[in-house]
Parts: C-alpha cells; sequence; structure tokens
C-alpha cells in the first residue's frame, strides 16, 4: 500500500515534467529543428525588417526601465512601510493588465476624462490637446501601465525577504552607527534585499521584454516593440514573414540572456556603488540629499495612488460600457444605457464561461503543483534553488509559445482546449509558488511533529494542522493564478488557434475595431472576474477569522 | 518503562553522544544535561521517531519491553513538549484538547469526550479558557494546556525539551512543580532536556535517572 503522505514526491515529479520540462522541453527542440533550416539569405531579409533596429530598441528600453524604476519605487515604498500593507497588495495584483492598460487610456489620453473634467472646470481645452498626461499610443504609456502593474508584485517579493531578514535590528545597528533611518535602509538592508530580489527582477524584465497584449493596445505603433512585431510576423500568412517571426524570437531570447545577465550585474554594481560611498566617505550634495527625500515621499504615495487610479479605472470602464453618445468634450455621458449589456450579453456569457472554467481548473493545479513541490523539497531535506520553478518566467512568453505552436504543427497536434489549458497552468504554477514559499518555507514544522506524536498519520497532520494554519497564502496563491490564467493572452489566442475566445482575447480583438464602449465592456468584464474571486477569498477569510475568535 | 539502548548519535563521523544505557521507570521524570551543539534534542527528536536526517544515529528504544525502533511517529506514542507551547493557532483550548483525545472506548460519544476535556480543565483551573484561542493565554495557562494536550492523549512515555526556559522565574517553579505532579499521577516515564540543574524534580521520588554530557564523557546517575 502507498501511504498518502508519499503521494506530494511523485505528485511534485509530475507537477515538474509537465509544467517545467515538458514546456521549455517542447519548445527548446522545436526551435532546434526550425532554425537548422533557415538561410543566409533569410537571415540578410530578417536583419533588414523595416522597423527592426527601433524595435529592438523599444523593447530593450522597456525591458530595463520598467523593472529597475519600479524597483526602485518599490524599495522607496517599502522603507518606511509595516508589513500590514501587504494585505493590501493582492488586489493590485489581481488586476489584470490589459483592463488597467485601457482603464488608464479612458482617463489620461488627451481626449481622456481627466482632459474633459478640466475643460469642464476651465474651458481651455475645446479641442483634444496635442499634449496629454498619456498619449492614447506611445512608449511612455506603455512604460507608465507596467512600471505601475509591476511594483506591487516587486512589493510583495520585497516584503516576503524582509520577513527572513532582521530588518529592525539593522536598521537600530545604521541608527546607533549615526545612519538616519533611510540611510540604514539604502546603506544596509536594500543590498541585501536586492540579492534576493534577482530572481523576482528577471521575471519582471522577461515579462516586460515579452509582452504582447499591452503593447497592442497602448505601445507605439510603427514599429511597436519587437515582441509585437513577431506576434504580427508570426500571424502573417506569407513564408518570408513566418521566416521572420522565428528569427525575431530567436532574438527575443538572446535578448532575455542578455537582460538576465544584466540583471544578474544589478546588485554587484549597487554594492560596488555603496562601498566607493564609504572608502572615499562621499556625502550627498544637499541638492541631490533633498531631492532624494522628496522621491521618497512621493514614492510613499503610491499605495493611495494605486486605489485611486483602480476605482477610477473601474469607474471609467463601467461609465463608457454604458455611456449612449458620449462625444468630446462632454464630461459625462449625454445618457447612460445598458444597450451594448443586452445587445453584447449572448457573446460575453461563453466567454466568461470559458474563462472561468480555465482560470479555475488551472488556478487549482498550479497551486496542487505548487503545494507538492514545496512538501517534496521538505521531505528531501534540503532548500532546492527556487529558480528551476520560476523558468516559465524566465523565458519570454512569446518564443515559448511558439516554439509549442510549432511542436503542435510537426507532430500533427490540432489546437484544442487541452493545449491552452496546460499553458495556463504553465504560467500560473510559477506565480502560485512564489506567493506561497516564504509563508510555507517558514512554517514551524514542529506543529506536524506534535500532531503526528498525538498519533496523527503525516497525511492527515498536513490536512488538519498545515492547511488550515496556512489559508490565508494558499488562497490568496489561488487567487494570483486565478487572474494570472484570466490575463493569459499569447498562449490562448496561440494555442487555441484564435478559436478559443476568452475575455482577454476579445478584449485585444475589440480594441482593433477602435469601439471605446466595446472595448470597455470586455475589458470591464476582465476586471471583474479576479475582483469577485478575491473577493470570495477575502469575504470567507474575514469570516472564518471572526468565527475563529467568537 | 522506557528504555535506551546502546544510542550512539555521530554527525560526519565524528560522535556527539553515546548513552549505553538508560531506563526511566513510570512516573519519574529522566534528565540530560548538556551544552548546546552536544546532540542532546537531537536525541529527543530520535526518540519521538523523526530524527534530522544529517545525523547517524543507531540504537535502540523499547517501550515496556517492546522495542520500538522503527515504529514511525504516530505509532510510537511518545508526547512531546517543546520550549514553545505549540498549541495549534487556529483551535481554541478545548478543540486541542478533544484533537488529542483518543477516539477508543471509553471517549467514542460526543457528551464522554466534552466531559472528559471539562473535567481535565477544571481540575487545572482553566474550565473558564474552554473557548479561549491559544494566543490569549498567558504563557503559564499556554504551559498548563500543552502539558494537558500531552497528557490526554494517554502517552507511553512523554519527552521534554527544555519545557520551562520560556516561562518567568516564578512562573518556572509553579510549573515545574505542577508538571511533575502530573507526570507522576499518569505514571508516565519521562524524559527531560535541559541545561538547568534547578529543573531536576526536587522529590526524590519523582527523579528518575540523571544523564550528564560534557566534553570529555557522557555521565550517568541513576537515582
Amino acid at each position: 500500500m502507498i501511504k498518502a503522505s508519499r503521494l506530494f514526491t511523485p505528485t511534485a515529479v509530475i507537477s515538474l515534467l509537465g509544467l517545467i520540462i515538458l514546456p521549455l522541453g517542447l519548445a527548446l527542440l522545436a526551435f532546434g529543428q526550425k532554425l537548422s533550416g533557415v538561410t543566409a539569405a533569410e537571415l540578410h531579409t530578417f536583419s533588414h525588417a523595416p522597423g527592426l533596429g527601433a524595435a529592438t530598441l523599444y523593447s530593450l528600453a522597456l525591458a530595463l526601465l520598467a523593472p529597475l524604476l519600479a524597483c526602485y519605487w518599490a524599495l522607496a515604498f517599502s522603507a518606511r512601510s509595516s508589513a500590514k500593507v501587504v494585505a493590501w497588495l493582492s488586489p493590485l495584483l489581481s488586476i489584470p493588465h490589459l483592463a488597467f492598460a485601457v482603464g488608464m487610456v479612458f482617463l489620461f489620453s488627451p481626449s481622456g476624462w481627466i482632459v474633459r473634467v478640466l475643460h469642464e472646470v476651465s474651458g481651455a481645452f475645446a479641442a483634444p490637446p496635442d499634449w496629454a498626461l498619456l498619449p492614447e499610443r506611445s512608449f511612455i504609456t506603455l512604460l507608465v501601465v507596467l512600471i505601475l502593474k509591476e511594483v506591487p508584485f516587486l512589493l510583495l517579493m520585497i516584503f516576503s525577504a524582509c520577513s527572513q531578514l532582521p530588518i529592525e535590528r539593522y536598521r537600530q545597528l545604521g541608527q546607533s552607527l549615526g545612519y538616519s533611518a533611510s540611510a540604514s535602509w539604502w546603506q544596509l538592508v536594500v543590498p541585501e534585499l536586492l540579492r534576493r530580489l534577482t530572481l523576482p527582477m528577471a521575471a519582471v524584465m522577461i515579462y516586460s521584454l515579452s509582452v504582447v497584449d499591452i503593447p497592442l493596445l497602448v505601445g507605439p505603433n510603427l514599429p511597436g516593440v519587437l515582441a509585437q512585431e513577431v506576434f504580427a510576423w508570426q500571424r502573417d500568412f506569407s513564408l518570408a514573414a513566418a521566416v521572420n517571426g522565428l528569427l525575431g524570437s530567436v532574438l527575443l531570447l538572446l535578448l532575455a540572456l542578455g537582460l538576465l545577465g544584466v540583471n544578474r550585474l544589478h546588485q554587484p554594481l549597487y554594492h560596488w556603488l555603496l562601498v566607493r560611498v564609504w572608502r572615499h566617505g562621499w556625502v550627498l550634495p544637499r541638492l541631490l540629499a533633498w531631492l532624494g527625500r522628496g522621491a521618497m515621499v512621493v514614492a510613499r504615495i503610491w499605495l493611495p495612488l494605486m486605489f485611486v487610479l483602480g476605482l477610477g479605472v473601474l469607474l471609467s470602464l463601467l461609465v463608457w460600457s454604458l455611456a449612449a453618445g458620449w462625444f468630446y468634450p462632454r464630461w459625462l455621458p449625454a445618457g447612460l444605457n445598458a444597450e451594448v449589456w443586452v445587445r453584447e450579453w449572448p457573446f460575453v456569457r461563453p466567454m466568461i464561461w470559458t474563462t472561468l472554467s480555465l482560470a479555475i481548473a488551472s488556478a487549482c493545479v498550479a497551486l496542487v503543483a505548487a503545494l507538492a513541490c514545496l512538501e517534496a523539497q521538505h521531505k528531501e531535506g534540503r532548500v532546492w534553488p527556487q529558480w528551476p520553478m520560476l523558468l516559465a518566467l524566465l523565458a519570454p512568453q512569446l518564443p515559448l509559445v511558439m516554439g509549442w505552436q510549432y511542436s503542435f504543427s510537426f507532430y500533427q497536434l490540432t489546437p484544442h482546449l487541452g493545449w491552452v489549458f496546460w499553458a495556463h497552468c504553465v504560467f500560473a504554477f510559477p506565480y502560485a509558488y512564489l506567493v506561497l514559499a516564504g509563508d510555507y518555507q517558514r512554517y514551524d514544522r514542529r506543529w506536524l511533529l506534535v500532531g503526528q506524536s498525538l498519533g496523527y498519520s503525516p497525511w492527515r497532520c498536513w490536512f488538519t494542522l498545515l492547511l488550515p494554519m496556512l489559508r490565508r497564502p494558499v488562497l490568496y496563491g489561488w487567487v494570483i493564478a486565478f487572474s494570472v490564467s484570466v490575463a493569459q493572452y499569447l498562449p490562448t489566442q496561440l494555442l487555441g488557434a484564435g478559436r478559443i475566445i476568452t475575455l482577454t482575447t476579445e478584449a485585444v480583438n475589440v480594441s482593433s475595431g477602435g469601439d471605446r464602449q466595446l472595448l470597455s465592456f470586455y475589458a470591464l468584464w476582465q476586471f471583474i472576474l479576479p475582483l469577485v474571486a478575491l473577493l470570495a477569498v477575502t469575504v470567507y477569510l474575514a469570516l472564518a477569522s471572526r468565527r475563529h475568535n467568537a | 518503562m522506557l528504555k535506551l539502548q546502546q544510542v550512539k548519535i555521530a554527525r560526519a563521523g565524528q560522535t556527539l553522544l553515546q548513552v549505553p544505557e538508560l531506563t526511566v521507570a513510570p512516573g519519574k521524570v529522566g534528565m540530560i544535561m548538556g551544552p548546546s551543539g552536544s546532540g542532546k534534542s537531537t536525541l529527543l527528536l530520535w526518540l519521538l521517531g523523526q530524527a534530522p536526517a544529517t545525523f547517524d544515529i543507531a540504537g535502540q528504544l523499547s517501550l515496556n519491553d517492546q522495542d520500538i525502533t522503527q515504529q514511525e511517529v504516530s505509532a510510537r506514542r511518545i508526547g512531546m513538549l517543546f520550549q514553545s507551547s505549540l498549541l495549534f493557532p487556529h483551535m481554541s483550548v478545548e478543540q486541542n484538547l478533544l484533537f488529542a483525545l483518543p477516539r477508543r472506548a471509553p471517549y467514542q460519544s460526543c457528551a464522554a469526550r466534552l466531559a472528559r476535556v471539562e473535567t481535565l480543565l477544571a481540575a487545572v483551573a482553566l474550565a473558564d479558557k474552554r473557548k479561549a484561542m491559544p494566543d490569549t493565554l498567558s504563557g503559564g495557562e499556554q504551559a498548563r494546556v500543552a502539558l494537558l494536550r500531552a497528557l490526554i492523549n494517554e502517552p507511553k512515555a512523554l519527552l521534554l525539551d527544555e519545557p520551562f526556559a520560556a516561562l518567568d522565574q516564578h512562573r518556572r517553579e509553579e510549573v515545574r512543580q505542577w508538571t511533575f505532579e502530573q507526570i507522576a499521577q499518569w505514571q508516565i516515564p519521562a524524559l527531560m532536556v535541559s541545561h538547568d540543574l534547578q529543573d531536576r524534580p526536587a522529590l526524590a521520588q519523582q527523579r528518575g535517572p540523571l544523564l550528564s554530557i560534557g566534553n570529555a564523557a557522557t555521565h550517568l546517575v541513576q537515582e
């Protein structure tokens, strides 16, 4: 008879095979095969593709700037924050990037809500201004959206790392040596934090490099970022475009490798600079110090800012989806009606169903896989390095999905809901793992030992003791995995051959039609699903802890 | 009767601790003393059935003349008390005790189980804390509930890993005496790890053997 407690290791092995080794292996094999057929002429055509240089530059700049700015913003924010903030991060993490981007454009574009309100108040903008807070489509808009959405993820990682460090003692030590609280944060804590942030930062960089759906919506046009160009080639029918797509994704892979290298230099560089400062006894010029202090204050408005933005985004999507005739410069629509809701309901219903079932199922698989891996690590008695679990985040998504597509066509597999589901699991798993890992590894295993000494099997103890005690991170891990699945664009579109339509793929499709009302309707639904999942979990946890304290 | 024979703990080829023979009679408290890193906590974990994989441990453990060296933790029926109470934080005091109460006669009906828990709580003057959550209890109360949880399980032996170290001075004396009384009353052999000689039972009839682990050799005092 197999003991139930021995199920962890096989489950972990199956998870690693199915969610890490298979996806990466398939993609690598496919690229190997495809690349062997590329000729020098094709390489030449590719290197002269119009806009390639600019697209590459855009992509590199985006993949470096967004994560680094988000990183220092998050570090500045967490310098004075208590770990209580963590509770507020999940709602922000669960907002889908796409819906957020659409809402941001509705708010900040030249004809957006804010300019309209300004006009209403001052009468200054009878026509949409040439400048705007955020142009409808531009590199800056893309950058801002990515930064705002990457901060909560990095904050979660920072707080998780902080809970393993004696932060308070560092701070006291620094202050006893005459450093201010913020100086001891930046000079004592941050170098250590940056070391622990290497992996999450790598994931964020790779995401920024290969994200496609956000640039399709708000990114620059002609050329767009590299991932967007490659995606366009991939969807083109001509043979030349297909080859360009292949070579483009190889270029993405090379850039990704370069970025991983740069990322590894980040912490040593920071440290090296600090040592310079200590050795030479440099003091920040007064002006810079003032600026720095100002920046720290600004950084602290991030949390309220995000809540205001999140609500603003939700509201603008809702109002737009209900608006009847809302032309510039009116600051409110002429009327509200549910026409779009009524008309689109028969179309959106099956999409909600598809999105929901994919998200629920893949979040469950991701969670079970993450739990099995974490438990198996313990059984083996040593802590595995984290990067293998996160490989799906460390490989750019577009080449990965294209590799799968190549191998499916090679093995003559038809596009299928099953493949889309599998891909969602692959991408949801590392997030579930990341959200859970910190609390799981800190869990005091002596509780399980006490349970066993009272006569309960290890399996029973795991279920009745560990799982209920960790229900908060477990449930939030599930919600994050759920929202990652809801937000998946590329794998759904490419592996489903455009036939599997979720709220996300439909929102991107609709955006090319330029109908704001329709777009807001689908973006709103994409926003609502994770929000409902999160609310359900939060309410459940609140009720459970009320019962617990009663 | 708890009996250890020829126990040897080694790490990376180096012997840390050797116990040729040690026997603790029911109701008595044996004690192991030694500096930190001497392997005494590892010995307790091995007795419990969950030795860290990084140690090489050989030896024989028997309970009431039955060799249990190869048994799993949950089959051994040995209770353990740690320095912190380790009450399950998501269960009330009553639920912690119900969790530990064996599911066999005469504790099979709901009424009988609740009555048993209530009686025991009343006996240690904690009846009013029945519905309290562990984190609302004081350190001394937690220690009492933790011992009760171990005892209510009706273990065949009890291990104590520095059980009083986390308590403040005057509370410590009180909990200590109470613990030894309970152990004597329940007639369970107990083995305690500590580095405070004062933790040893004051009454001769509660005293088991004292094993002190020094740098040079292991020294055994049989009472």
